[in-house]
């Protein structure tokens, strides 16, 4: 056993660190996300879930799950759903003065990616929401269980939290969803009585043996993905973003643009997300020998993209690549998040929900751009007169060592102050 | 000159990159989940089907000089 109780044995661990260099390894198809037997397989912590999963299974999956990425749901998400979701969510939880804004970012997101994921709650419900939350935590800790400090202890949480799940959340939506499949089958209704949703798409296609999806339990892994990909990652680069602006002096002049451009809130999230990568590392298993940038690679080595180092590459970002700078001018074939979504078959699916579409060079949209949920909601946090809460210090996520994580971020509302 | 496009259905997984960039050259088939030129791919410009191969994802485009 190597590797802090992992049981793959690594012939080798090889580093990319230069954007070119991860972007080659991230399009390599004999480099695996399907990593290790005890921090995935054992207790069916990640098994067999679309993040992982490699070649032929991983697209057939991919095929079905995109359907609900298309830019029409995207459009409709942000100017008809979540604007008013958003609004009526913030009003009901920015109960006082001073509140903690990462757990309200991730409710913000969680009701969306539930929604997307094709699960049920009551959305009068704050408790129901705040469960989802905490759920998505759990989930969180497993996603990231190959950086937990006691991996043992996350997956007897992940394996708990998979049961509550699965009895609150997917069963029920599960019936009505497959109530409504069966009926489409015997031709009692069409397609469009179909909800638009992960879980249904996964119980429509499900007996196609390329997907893999016999087990249940595979299927509610695969929902619990996606809701937590919708959530956590939001909800922290919401919370990273405002970090990033409230520690420079012209922290003012900043949340101001914010509020009046919501290109510019865009570029700012995405600017943040180049600078944090909630995953700063990605890591990957070599399947059989390969060669990469010139380098070969044994198989079984593994392959650790420096995703932090990489988004901040001179060559590719310029000279002030380590700073902040939403008005930067790039290459238009380099994404302004650079490699945080990572790339190739397993780029982020949620990518344009959270982050929206590639800002052009030319920072000119038209009536189609999609400027993504993220930018929506920090734009609306400015608005509110968002500042940082100097009584209390926000405190990051030390489960992991993933940097860009938090816990708590506790802020101030001078909007709200100055209403009163 | 024009270019010849074609879209592998193996590799592609539908996540409608190509659409995004490029509307008038590709459409996704949504009973396969996957992409698929349109007639009009062939006269788009050269630098917008570059665009999107480099885009793709499962690097599924490819885009060739006619004759090539």
């Amino acid at each position: 056993m190597s590797e802090r109780g992992l049981l793959t044995t690594f012939t080798a661990t090889i580093t990319f660190d230069r954007y070119e260099d991860i972007r080659a390894a991230l399009f390599d198809p004999n480099l695996s996300r399907t990593f290790d037997k005890r921090s995935y397989d054992e207790g069916n912590i990640r098994d067999g879930i679309v993040s992982i999963a490699h070649g032929a299974v991983h697209r057939a999956r991919r095929r079905i799950e995109n359907t609900q990425f298309r830019a029409d749901v995207l459009r409709l998400y942000e100017r008809d759903l979540f604007p008013r979701v958003m609004s009526d969510l913030l009003d009901r939880l920015i109960d006082r003065d001073r509140v903690d804004l990462f757990p309200i970012g991730e409710m913000l997101s969680a009701v969306l990616a539930a929604r997307r994921a094709g699960i049920e709650y009551d959305p009068a419900s704050l408790d129901d929401l705040r469960t989802l939350v905490r759920l998505v935590d759990a989930f969180s800790q497993g996603a990231a269980i190959l950086d937990a400090k006691d991996p043992d202890a996350v997956r007897a949480l992940v394996r708990d939290a998979y049961a509550e799940f699965e009895r609150d959340f997917v069963r029920p939506a599960w019936e009505r969803r497959a109530a409504v499949v069966a009926a489409v089958r015997r031709g009692e209704v069409t397609e469009e009585a179909l909800p638009h949703d992960i879980l249904t798409v996964l119980l429509l296609h499900r007996d196609d043996p390329q997907l893999e999806l016999g087990d249940d339990q595979r299927v509610v892994r695969e929902v619990a993905t996606y809701l937590q990909g919708g959530t956590h990652t939001s909800a922290q680069t919401l919370v990273n973003a405002l970090d990033i602006i409230f520690e420079r002096p012209d922290a003012d002049a900043i949340l101001g643009r914010i509020a009046s451009d919501t290109l510019f809130a865009q570029r700012v999230v995405q600017e943040t997300l180049r600078l944090r990568p909630t995953t700063p590392k990605a890591k990957r298993r070599a399947e059989a020998d390969t060669d990469v940038a010139g380098v070969r690679i044994p198989k079984d080595a593994q392959v650790v993209l420096d995703l932090e180092k990489g988004n901040r590459d001179p060559s590719v970002f310029g000279p002030t690549a380590a700073e902040f700078d939403p008005d930067r001018v790039l290459d238009a074939s380099v994404p302004r998040w650079g490699l945080s979504f990572g790339g190739g078959p397993h780029q982020c699916p949620g990518r344009a929900v959270g982050a929206g579409f590639p800002v052009p060079s030319t920072f000119r949209v038209d009536d189609e751009h999609v400027y993504g949920l993220v930018a929506l909601e920090v734009q609306t946090v400015a608005r509110r007169g968002v500042r940082p809460d100097p009584e209390r210090p926000p405190e990051r996520d030390l489960r992991t060592a993933r940097f860009t994580r938090w816990l708590h971020y506790y802020v101030r509302f001078e909007g709200r102050a100055a209403a009163r | 000159m024009t270019a010849r496009v074609t879209v592998d259905p193996e590799l592609c997984v539908g996540t409608a990159e190509c659409v995004r960039i490029a509307p008038g050259a590709f459409r996704i088939d949504e009973s396969r989940g996957v992409s698929v030129p349109l007639p009009g791919a062939s006269a788009t410009p050269r630098e917008l089907l570059d665009e999107v191969a480099f885009a793709c994802p499962t690097r599924a485009i490819a885009v060739r000089a006619d004759g090539e």
